[in-house]
């Protein structure tokens, strides 16, 4: 699926605390154009001086709203500065990004903006590089927004906030840029994305980014043939059978070799046309054609252990890219029309640099550059052929870094 | 102080001696521990130079077709700690995993040498996933492994697998933690059990080799963090904690510790259990791989400094003792040593406590080496460890 993007504008929710209308003056040099600010004498202002002021029930055409967390490792409800834990002891990571890839399968065609509020106790100016980053790498943007305290204090004209935002203003200028690269993918993830039964195929796709996997949402009412092109699984997880057209066009793909993972609520299934020589704890495998379907024993109840399932089941060697010593991370993979130019877009979400990582992409890349947001300009970096793929050793990381890939 | 001892005297210790040796069935033991020869070879790269080196350390052991010939040989590597976690930018095979291309030449030349079945075995952090899912993610192409014998296969020992039962494997001399251990079945179905490890200091345990190698051989669904309380849990999660801490018992279903009043710390309990491990999974054949591995610990997560080392070495031998013995001689520390003395300066000697158990000696003058002389292949892990602990 493409990202339709290009240098583009950046909305901002016009804090309460600023009163005065030369505070306009501060976005100025930004890419900031479009405000969310109530209307009256400020709105006007705003207007005047170019901006596009925007309503929340009234958006600019072809803008839709996506609604979340602050992104980030979310600390521990026991107190203190824990990090909370995941399943597997990993820190629990509030992200975005899977909401964008679920509502951009419903309309392919809107531009996202991301609605999520600062948190009081994670708003240093790091937190807020991780907000546009976190929106960014899945070719969104997130609606600027300050909590009470900042807002003030850059009214106030504070060093240290005037700092903060100035940090924010660099990153939103770093991260209004995007391309139009259409995302590589490894499993897709079939749904309506619609209605009361698609909570847990949400979480599936919330946990399938975790496993750092790549992978493309795809709306069971914008399927066509194009949908599953490049992916080597499916993931049906709804609790409805899905349309007659998509499960026909989806047991083509497996027979064509790949794989269908659903579980009985998918209806009737074709029967093997070999005997399997896979065993699985949680999965009948069921070859047919050339491909299989994984088939749940028992319906799915964990949405943590069916995308983990997942990468498993359709194998780690179809993996295009692979992380090593990142931390929590969310890699987004974009490959231009030609293929012969890829774009690595990868939060970080550790708020200190992160040292000594590499990671492996596939294919038979001859450069890499580097771009971050405290570093815009490219800076190249060493490569390595391994296998079929190179890695790549990168520089200490924080939040974000930009890979662009040559071949 | 010879000169002032008399015949009379001399006479006088040796007997008390020995009839402390009849008393104390430890030292009986270590005075009849087995020496057999230990090969070893300058190998300085995984490239062409390997496989002619271990066909020649081999030979020089008596020839794997006498070990292997028409037997299932089950093969324990050593991939500890998560895939994706390296030292620096290093891949693992470089620093903490046995490195894929001396599994490989293994397997070559077992298989040539008339072995029935490999099976490749490892207990991975905290997955029941299959070895060459956990391989792929290090970068590793399993088909390299596979393909270079007849037969070969990977099972991942951290639980249940697909037998019905674990094996109940019992320690020969009673044990020093537990009587007997509940393993997957991997380990008792096997004719000849090979331990194939990376040459590397160890934080608990002062180094790790041959018979460290095997403290992964237990399954984390009755001896990890997620063991369950009564059977064995279904998917293993996280370390070894029951072994290392000892904060509770191994899962009822499994035999537990002869001396829960014993310590609860694991620079005592970890080098115990391992020999007690391999005294009940006996080694038939140790490979200790020290071409390139790293100082400072056992893996990236060591907070010691570590730096990455190409020491160029390969041992082998038939008995673990012996070899890991050779082992710590070419590493630069003393087999000899105790608690208190490098590398064992907070921890229990594994190979002190598994000489006296009668495994094997740690007496370099009772082994014979063939192959490289140890002073021509030493690599000073020791006077690096000097080093580091000086300046930290």
């Amino acid at each position: 699926m493409k990202i339709p993007m290009g240098v583009d504008s950046t909305p901002l929710r016009w804090p309460a605390a600023w009163k005065d209308p030369g505070m306009l003056s501060l976005l100025q040099a930004t890419p900031i154009r479009y405000l969310f600010i109530d209307p009256g004498k400020l709105a006007d202002q705003a207007r005047r001086s170019g901006f596009t002021v925007v309503q929340p029930e009234a958006l600019p055409s072809g803008i839709a709203v996506v609604k979340g967390p602050w992104p980030g490792i979310r600390l521990s409800h026991m107190g203190g500065d824990r990090a909370a834990a995941g399943p597997t002891g990993e820190p629990w990571v509030d992200s975005n990004g899977w909401r964008v890839r679920a509502a951009r399968a419903v309309r392919p065609d809107a531009r996202f903006w991301v609605d999520a509020n600062p948190q009081p106790s994670r708003s240093s100016a790091e937190d807020y590089v991780l907000a546009f980053a976190d929106a960014a790498a899945h070719g969104a943007h997130w609606i600027v927004t300050l909590d009470d305290r900042l807002a003030a204090g850059i009214a106030a004209k504070k060093a240290d906030d005037m700092i903060t935002w100035k940090r924010i203003a660099q990153a939103s200028a770093f991260f209004a840029v995007n391309n139009t690269y259409t995302d590589d993918a490894v499993i897709g993830v079939l749904s309506s994305f619609t209605g009361p039964k698609v909570g847990f195929t949400n979480e599936v796709l919330n946990n399938l980014a975790r496993t750092k996997q790549q992978y493309r949402a795809i709306a069971s009412s914008r399927f066509t043939s194009a949908s599953l092109a490049g992916l080597k699984g499916v993931i049906y997880a709804d609790s409805a059978e899905p349309p007659a057209n998509v499960r026909n066009q989806v047991l083509d793909f497996v027979n064509a070799g790949e794989m269908l993972i659903t579980a009985s609520a998918w209806g009737a299934l074709p029967k093997a046309t070999a005997a399997s020589e896979r065993s699985h704890p949680r999965f009948q495998i069921r070859p047919v054609g050339k491909g299989a379907i994984a088939l749940a024993t028992t319906p799915f109840s964990d949405p943590y252990v069916v995308p983990n399932d997942a990468v498993v089941l359709i194998s780690h060697r179809q993996d295009i890219v692979r992380f090593f010593n990142t931390g929590a991370i969310t890699p987004c993979l974009y490959t231009s029309p030609d293929k012969r130019h890829a774009a690595l877009r990868t939060v970080f979400y550790s708020l200190r640099p992160v040292e000594d990582s590499t990671i492996w992409v596939k294919g038979a890349w001859r450069a890499a550059r580097i771009r971050t947001w405290n570093q815009p300009q490219p800076q190249n970096v060493k490569l390595e052929v391994r296998d079929t793929g190179v890695e790549i050793r990168l520089p200490a990381v924080a939040q974000y870094a930009l890979i662009e890939l040559e071949s | 102080m010879h000169a002032c001892y008399s015949r009379r005297q001399w006479l006088k210790t040796a007997a008390a001696a020995t009839g402390a040796a009849f008393s104390d069935p430890f030292l009986h033991r270590a005075l009849s521990a087995p020496a057999r020869p230990v090969a070893v070879s300058r190998c300085m790269t995984y490239g062409p130079e390997l496989l002619p080196a271990l066909d020649k350390m081999f030979d020089q052991l008596g020839g794997l077709g006498r070990l292997v010939k028409g037997k299932t040989v089950a093969m324990k590597i050593n991939l500890t700690g998560g895939p994706s976690n390296r030292v620096g930018h290093y891949p693992c095979e470089d620093t903490h995993y046995t490195h894929p291309r001396v599994i490989a030449a293994t397997v070559h030349l077992m298989s040539k040498a008339g072995a029935r079945r490999i099976r490749l075995l490892e207990s991975p952090w905290s997955t029941a996933d299959a070895i060459e899912e956990y391989i792929l993610q290090a970068n590793w192409e399993p088909r390299d492994i596979l393909g270079a014998g007849q037969n070969v296969e990977f099972e991942n020992t951290n639980f249940l697998g697909n037998a019905k039962k674990y094996a109940r494997m019992k320690v020969p001399f009673g044990g020093y933690m537990f009587p007997a251990f509940d393993l997957n079945h991997s380990y008792n179905d096997c004719d000849v059990f090979v331990s194939i490890a990376k040459m590397k200091e160890h934080f608990t345990a002062g180094v790790t080799l041959s018979m460290k190698n095997c403290f992964g051989i237990t399954p984390a669904t009755i001896y990890g963090e997620g063991a369950g309380i009564n059977e064995p849990s279904i998917l293993p999660k996280g370390g070894r904690i029951i072994v290392h801490e000892g904060r509770r018992q191994p899962s009822k279903s499994a035999p537990s510790e002869l001396h829960p009043n014993s310590p609860r710390v694991d620079t005592y309990r970890v080098p115990r259990t391992i020999v007690d491990l391999v005294a009940a999974r006996p080694i038939d054949l140790a490979i200790v791989e020290g071409i390139k591995t790293m100082t400072g610990g056992e893996g990236p997560w060591i907070e010691e400094k570590k730096t990455v080392v190409n020491p160029g070495v390969l041992v082998a031998g038939t008995n673990c003792v012996n070899t890991d013995a050779v082992c710590m001689a070419v590493m630069g520390f003393n087999p000899m040593a105790t608690r208190g003395t490098p590398p064992f300066e907070v921890c229990d000697s594994t190979l002190e406590l598994a000489e006296k158990a009668g495994l094997g000696t740690r007496d370099l003058s009772k082994i014979e080496i063939a192959g490289t002389p140890v002073k021509q292949v030493m690599f000073d892990f020791a006077k690096i460890r000097r080093e580091r602990r000086a300046h930290a």
